[in-house]
C-alpha cells in the first residue's frame, strides 16, 4: 500500500517539476522575462529549465516502479538532478548573505534578508523530493 | 597452484614442469574460481542502477548537465563571495587610495611599474605591480581557482568523471580523441600546464599532439574565466561556448589533417564513493598551491616587463605597426596589442588589462568581447609554451604554433562577424 501511495507521490511530485522545467524553459527563451509571483520566482534561465524539465521526467518515470530498484534509482537520479540545482541555490544565498557590498560582514537583518522569499521552484521542490529516503530505506530492508 | 593442478588430474604427476600448455592453464583457471568465486544471482544495488543511468545518454546527458551547471553555479557563487563581497572593496576603497597616496615619486618610471596609473579609480584600471598584480592574483584569482579545484576533486573522488568519460566518448571519437579526452579538458578549465601533461593518458602521438595544441589554443584556465566573469558575466558562457565551438571544429579539422592511429579504449569505471574530506582537502590544497607559486611571480613579472615595453614605446610601435589588421578584420582598436603581449606572459592579467582599458572607455563591449576571445585563442601562455616544448619537442611546438595562427586568424575573425551580427 505505501509503494502504491508513494507511486502516486512521486507521480504527482515528476509533473510538477517537470511543469516547473517547461516553465523555465519558457521564461529563459530570449525575449521572455522571468515571473514572480509571491513567494515563488522563476528565474530566466534556459539551462536550469532543462535541468528541471528532465528531473521532473525521470522522477515520473521511476515512480509507477518504485518497488523495483530500477524504479526507485530513476526516481533518485531525477531528485538528485533536482538537489543539484536546489543545492546550488542555497549555497548562492549563502554566499551572498554574508557580506555587506562594502566589504565587511552583513547586518543580521541584511543576513536574514537574504532568506527570504521569493524562492526558485527548485527550492520549493526540495523537500518533498526528499521522501524518496524513505523509499530508498524500505526498498533497502 | 601446481598442488592445484596436481590434485585436479588425479595427483598423478609427480615433478611440477616449469610451462604450462594452454588447456593446463584452462583447467587451473577454473580450478582456481571455482574455489574463490562466489556464484548467484546478482542483485542491482542503487548505486549500480544510478551508476548505469549516467553513462547511458538519454539519462547522462542531464545529469552532465546539471554537473556543470552546478559547477559553474558553485564556481560563480564562490569566486564572488570573496571577490565582490570583500576584495574588490577592500583593495579600491582601501588599499589603492593608501598606496597611490603613499608611495613616492608619482608619476615616475618606478610609480608606473609598481603602482600604475595615480588617477585610476580601481585597481582594474591601474595596473601597476602593487595594484592590479596584488589585486588580479589573490583578490580575483585565488577564490576561482580554490573553487575549480575543489568541484573537480570532488568530483573526482565521487567516481562522476570516469563515467563522464564513458558519456563524451562518442562525441570525442569524431574529433580522432577519446573519452578519457575530457579529464586533459577539464584539467585545462583550472590551468594549462597539468592539462598538457595530462594529455599523456592519451595512447597516440597523434592523439597527444591535438590535445596539446587544442588545449593550448582553446581552453581558457580557471584564472582567465574568473576575471572574465569579474568583467562580463552575463556573456562568459556564450564565450566558453564559442570557445569550445572552435575546439570540435579544429579537432574535427586536424583528425583528418594529421596521420595517425585514434584507437579505442577500456575504461575502468569504479563504483561512486562519498569523497573523504581529508582527501578532498590535501588534494585541492596542493592543486591550489602549485599554481600560487607558478602563476603569482608569473603576474607580477608579466606586470613589470609590459610596464617597461609601454615606458620604451614598444608597445605603441606594435599597435600602429598592427592596426590595419587588428580594425579591419579583428574589429578591435590597436590599444587591444598590449593586453595581447600581456597575454603571453598571463592571460588572466591580460583580461585584467582589457577590463580597465573597457572601464576607460577605450573599448565598447562588443570590441571587449572579441579581443576576450582572442586573447584566449592567442599564444598559449608563457608556462603553457615551456610545457608544449618539453611534452612534445620543438617540431611539435612549431606545428601547434601554426595550428595557433591559422586559429587565431579565422575563429577572431568570425568572432568580430558574429559581435557585429548580434549588434553588441
Amino acid at each position: 500500500m505505501k509503494f502504491k501511495l508513494g507511486s502516486a507521490y512521486f507521480a504527482i511530485l515528476g509533473v510538477i517539476t517537470l511543469a516547473f522545467g517547461g516553465l523555465e524553459v519558457v521564461t529563459g527563451l530570449p525575449g521572455i522575462e522571468g515571473l514572480s509571483t509571491g513567494a515563488l520566482e522563476i528565474p530566466p534561465d534556459l539551462w536550469r529549465g532543462i535541468i528541471i524539465f528532465f528531473a521532473g521526467a525521470f522522477i515520473t518515470a521511476g515512480a509507477f516502479k518504485l518497488r523495483d530498484i530500477h524504479g526507485l534509482g530513476m526516481s533518485t537520479f531525477g531528485s538528485i538532478m533536482l538537489w543539484i540545482i536546489a543545492g546550488c541555490d542555497i549555497f548562492t544565498r549563502i554566499m551572498e548573505s554574508i557580506p555587506n557590498g562594502a566589504g565587511g560582514l552583513n547586518s543580521l537583518e541584511g543576513f536574514l534578508a537574504t532568506y527570504g522569499p521569493p524562492y526558485s521552484p527548485a527550492l520549493f521542490l526540495l523537500p518533498f523530493s526528499l521522501v524518496i529516503f524513505y523509499f530508498i530505506k524500505e526498498v533497502e530492508k | 597452484m601446481w598442488e592445484l593442478l596436481n590434485r585436479e588430474r588425479g595427483g598423478k604427476r609427480k615433478m611440477p614442469r616449469t610451462s604450462l600448455s594452454v588447456d593446463e592453464r584452462w583447467k587451473l583457471i577454473d580450478s582456481i574460481s571455482k574455489q574463490v568465486v562466489l556464484r548467484g544471482k546478482y542483485k542491482h544495488t542503487l548505486k549500480d542502477v544510478i551508476s548505469d543511468l549516467s553513462v547511458r545518454p538519454m539519462t547522462g546527458i542531464p545529469l552532465a548537465l546539471a554537473v556543470l551547471f552546478g559547477f559553474w553555479a558553485f564556481f560563480g557563487a564562490f569566486a564572488g563571495f570573496f571577490t565582490d563581497g570583500f576584495a574588490v572593496p577592500a583593495f579600491d576603497d582601501h588599499f589603492l587610495p593608501a598606496i597611490q597616496r603613499a608611495f613616492p615619486g608619482e608619476g615616475g618610471p618606478l610609480y608606473w611599474i609598481f603602482v600604475g596609473d595615480p588617477g585610476a579609480p580601481s585597481c582594474f584600471e591601474a595596473f601597476g605591480v602593487l595594484t592590479s598584480g596584488l589585486f588580479v592574483a589573490f583578490g580575483v584569482v585565488l577564490p576561482a581557482i580554490v573553487a575549480f579545484y575543489l568541484v573537480l576533486t570532488i568530483l573526482e573522488d565521487t567516481g562522476y568523471l570516469p563515467r563522464l568519460a564513458v558519456l563524451v566518448d562518442t562525441v570525442f571519437h569524431k574529433i580522432g580523441l577519446h573519452g578519457f579526452a575530457i579529464v586533459p579538458t577539464i584539467l585545462s578549465l583550472g590551468c594549462n600546464v597539468p592539462a598538457v601533461a595530462a594529455s599523456r593518458v592519451l595512447e597516440t602521438k597523434k592523439q597527444r599532439f591535438m590535445m596539446m595544441s587544442l588545449l593550448a589554443v582553446f581552453i581558457p584556465c580557471g584564472a582567465q574565466i574568473g576575471v572574465m566573469e569579474e568583467l562580463l558575466p552575463e556573456y562568459v558562457p556564450a564565450i566558453l561556448a564559442f570557445l569550445f565551438f572552435g575546439y570540435f571544429v579544429t579537432g574535427a579539422v586536424l583528425s583528418r589533417l594529421i596521420p595517425g592511429r585514434s584507437p579505442e579504449i577500456l575504461i575502468d569505471v569504479p563504483p561512486y564513493r562519498s569523497p573523504i574530506m581529508k582527501n578532498v582537502a590535501t588534494k585541492t590544497w596542493a592543486r591550489v598551491s602549485g599554481f600560487i607559486k607558478m602563476a603569482v611571480p608569473a603576474v607580477l613579472g608579466g606586470i613589470v616587463v609590459v610596464n617597461l615595453l609601454y615606458l620604451l614605446g614598444v608597445i605603441d610601435w606594435l599597435a600602429d605597426a598592427l592596426e590595419p589588421i587588428f580594425v579591419v578584420w579583428f574589429g578591435v582598436p590597436a590599444v587591444t596589442v598590449g593586453a595581447l603581449v600581456m597575454a603571453f606572459l598571463r592571460k588572466d592579467m591580460a583580461v585584467g588589462m582589457l577590463g580597465g582599458m573597457a572601464a576607460a572607455g577605450l573599448l565598447t563591449t562588443g570590441e571587449l568581447i572579441t579581443s576576450v576571445v582572442l586573447v584566449s585563442i592567442y599564444f598559449p601562455c608563457l608556462a603553457t609554451f615551456i610545457m608544449l616544448w618539453k611534452e612534445g619537442g620543438v617540431r611539435d611546438l612549431l606545428k601547434s604554433l601554426a595550428i595557433l595562427t591559422v586559429s587565431f586568424f579565422v575563429f577572431g575573425g568570425l568572432m568580430h562577424g558574429i559581435v557585429a551580427l548580434a549588434g553588441v
